[in-house]
């Protein structure tokens, strides 16, 4: 049997240290002053 | 109807900002609108799940719930302002140790929260960090690992030295 590499491991989660440091951005995170929320189309 | 802006200082993480603020705008829309500062997060915008929790001179407050005009003058530290050159806390790691992050939208929250916990005792009890984290939600529901992570830099301090 092949040895497995990831299969009852603890790997650690790629962006949990950006997570933990604010760095991660989320949706609501990329809006910037002067964004446009939306355009009316009449 | 428009209101008058004023402008206010403040020291974010070590640097002075002159930020130009509504009456009622919050601390938490100074932070990440005008500053950028978006570590700090939006999640209810009514103080009950201490995910804008910041420092404000040293003592740890819901930026949703604090007038941007009545943080005039004071010593701001937010999630981008604790670690260092890129390195982590000791509590940070811990947090990426022991996978108490999933989503992460509460993390910088419950960091800023545990921060301030350690810094009035260093070796605060199970009871204590979840008494201290009440105010902290957690929508994925991964409350115990955020507590072991707490509790072993807690155990950590009181050994000396870093893992």
């Amino acid at each position: 049997m092949k040895v497995l590499n990831t299969v009852g491991r603890r790997v650690p989660m790629h962006d949990a240290a950006a997570k933990a440091t604010g760095q991660a951005q989320f949706t609501d995170d990329l809006l910037q002053p002067g964004v446009l929320w939306g355009k009316r189309r009449r | 109807m428009a209101h008058d802006k004023k402008v206010i200082e403040l020291n974010i993480n070590g640097s002075d900002y002159d930020i130009a603020c509504a009456p009622n705008t919050t601390l938490l829309e100074a932070l990440r609108e005008k500053v950028t500062l978006t570590g700090t997060k939006r999640g209810c915008d009514t103080g009950a799940c201490g995910a804008c929790t910041v420092m404000m001179d040293g003592e740890a407050v819901l930026a949703c719930l604090v007038l941007a005009v009545d943080a005039e003058g004071s010593t701001i530290r937010t999630i981008e302002g604790l670690s260092e050159d890129g390195k982590l806390t000791p509590l940070q790691e811990s947090f990426v140790e022991h996978g108490a992050i999933q989503c992460g939208f509460c993390s910088p929250g419950f960091v800023m929260s545990a921060t301030e916990l350690l810094k009035e005792n260093p070796n605060p009890g199970r009871e204590e960090i979840t008494r201290k984290l009440s105010g902290n939600l957690c929508r994925c529901t991964g409350y115990l690992k955020i507590y072991d992570a707490v509790e072993a830099v807690a155990s950590d301090s009181s050994g000396g030295g870093a893992e």
